[in-house]
């Protein structure tokens, strides 16, 4: 007889239901629902959506869209479906973690991917956010943290800690070391060196007085303002953002005023694409704001062995270690400008024995291995 | 350029023992001290003491224990003695953070060394721990960062990051502290 599971989740296939989403968090759905298909489940993945639907992502793995509000008050009725439609002893993956709102169904795990509440929430949705996160952590059988950020946050924040310590453990991101190959030094077009940006190009929830460019999460107005200190500096650099999203406008505009739009170019490209772009880049950059986990685009650039600079927000300061496999900034510009001197000044990093070692630690099969193992202990598979 | 620097922590020297107290603290204290000196400065290393002493430990490194409560209340008592000290132009290296808190010290670099409040505290505890970290953060021109924790612990839980986030340092060089450059 065939085993079933089930996978809650925001979000996988986009609104028109004709591709998936990009995102680290899709790319972890579709591939532990491929994991657990290639086990032998039968599997299927629930969205929240704006309609019904059903499709099959491939064969064993299915996909239903449940109507449901967008927002906060949306987990809830999505949360009473799954309760009222699917079979509550099943074992359940809640990939987004705040879906887990059912009292009946007990046989859940959590995916935490980063914490995604920041200070400028209102106080009140703050408020609620820490009684959510605690019941969260007293309801499910285990949690599943791609950062230690979440624990040591849960650590500092949650009294008792003994009652539920044991149920976190730190599974960090990974990518698949056939796809993502060690890339010789690319050769540089007009002697300029080229700096990626792997990442959406996305705003942030609360901007204040500053613009959504330079509030970027994903840090590219924090990456324009260190070109600026490398100009001062002589130092010219040719600058690729690869990402979809809502700042992309802003980055060509900002290029245009400061006369850089020759050297600043804005694309998109798919996943299996994304190894090209690596091998065209002197320098990867992951300097991220806010939000963060175990970034899948900081760990391809690693095993591409791309020098990688990262910030030290969230889960980066868990895959980085400053000089040895890439460099920490802090969040300022010189900070990032100098963080980008220092990689430009080595041809590769990590090499040798330590990009092999990272290679095996950061890649798919240890991350199916870990990941596998914890759900069949926390969900009795 | 200034002659002195001055590191303050929570304590460094037994002076009835008469020996440095061992610990991950004291050592990063001791080895910043040893770094002052190496690029020309006279440090001062000031902390709390049942009794008041003064002992010089290496070349142009000399330890002050003043005597207040050895308690939490002594954080207090320990920042209005240096304070008293009139050192108020001189740059200081809070090596134990929480003591930059009670005093206005205008050229003062803090530096965390863990989050050591956990959850088992008691609720009005860590409220008021919470408000101290805030103006401890906003107090400090820089504050030095032994890991990642700290940052990403004030992140989800002080408003308008834009205004601290680039005061934490991960990378910063101890001359950097002297010059006040950087940050």
């Amino acid at each position: 007889m065939t085993k079933h599971i089930n996978i809650a989740s925001l979000r996988l296939y986009d609104y028109e239901h004709s591709s998936l989403f990009t995102g680290g968090m899709e790319r972890w759905i579709r591939d532990i629902a491929f994991l657990l298909r290639d086990k032998g489940y039968d599997v299927t993945v629930y969205q929240k959506d704006i309609c019904n639907f059903e499709k099959n992502l491939t064969d064993g793995v299915k996909v239903k869209g449940i109507k449901c509000p967008a927002n906060w008050l949306g987990n809830r009725t999505f949360s009473k479906w799954l309760e009222n439609n699917t079979n509550t002893r099943d074992p359940f993956v809640y990939v987004s973690m705040e879906l887990a709102l059912s009292q009946r169904i007990r046989r859940a795990v959590g995916v935490q991917h980063g914490v995604f509440w920041e200070g400028d929430f209102p106080y009140y949705k703050k408020w609620l956010n820490r009684i959510l996160q605690k019941q969260l952590i007293k309801k499910l059988n285990g949690i599943i943290c791609v950062d230690t950020i979440y624990i040591n946050w849960c650590h500092a924040e949650y009294s008792n800690r003994a009652s539920w310590e044991h149920k976190l453990a730190y599974i960090p991101n990974y990518a698949d070391p056939e796809l993502f190959c060690v890339m010789s030094e690319p050769a540089t077009i007009d002697n300029l060196p080229t700096i990626l940006f792997p990442r959406r190009a996305t705003g942030t929830r609360y901007p204040g007085k500053y613009s959504m460019l330079e509030r970027s999460s994903r840090g590219a107005g924090l990456f324009l303002k260190a070109l600026e200190v490398l100009e001062r500096e002589n130092l010219q650099v040719r600058a690729i953002f690869a990402g979809r999203g809502p700042v992309q406008n802003d980055i060509v505009e900002w290029a245009r005023k400061h006369v850089m739009v020759d050297r600043i170019s804005v694309t998109e490209v798919s996943l299996d694409k994304m190894p090209n772009l690596y091998s065209q880049a002197n320098v990867a950059v992951v300097p991220s704001l806010e939000r963060e986990g175990t970034s899948l685009s900081a760990i391809e650039s690693i095993m591409c062995g791309v020098p990688t600079v990262v910030s030290h927000i969230g889960g980066l300061g868990n895959i980085v270690i400053d000089g040895l496999n890439g460099f920490i900034c802090d969040l300022t510009p010189e900070s990032l400008a100098n963080a980008i001197k220092r990689a430009l000044a080595v041809r590769r990093l990590p090499t040798g024995q330590t990009l092999e070692l990272f290679r095996k630690n950061l890649g798919k099969p240890r991350w199916e291995h870990q990941v596998f193992s914890h759900l069949s202990k926390w969900l009795h598979l | 350029m200034n002659d002195h620097l001055n590191l303050v922590v929570l304590w460094l020297y037994d002076p009835v023992a008469q020996k440095l107290l061992t610990g991950g603290m004291e050592r990063w204290c001791r080895d910043a001290a040893r770094l002052a000196c190496k690029h020309g400065l006279q440090v001062r290393i000031w902390h709390k003491s049942i009794e008041p002493f003064e002992k010089q430990i290496e070349d142009g490194i000399i330890i002050h224990g003043l005597r207040v409560p050895m308690g939490f209340r002594g954080n207090r008592s320990l920042a209005k003695a240096l304070q008293a000290q009139g050192l108020r132009e001189e740059p200081f290296l809070f090596v134990s953070q929480e003591i930059l808190g009670f005093g206005d010290f205008p050229r003062a670099v803090a530096v965390n060394h863990v989050i050591w409040w956990d959850g088992d505290f008691p609720w009005w505890k860590r409220a008021l721990n919470k408000r101290l970290q805030r103006i401890l953060i906003l107090k400090a021109k820089a504050t030095i960062c032994v890991d990642t924790n700290y940052i990403n612990w004030c992140h989800p839980e002080f408003p308008n990051p834009e205004v601290w986030e680039g005061l934490f340092h991960q990378m910063l060089q101890l001359k950097d502290v002297i010059h006040d450059q950087t940050y």
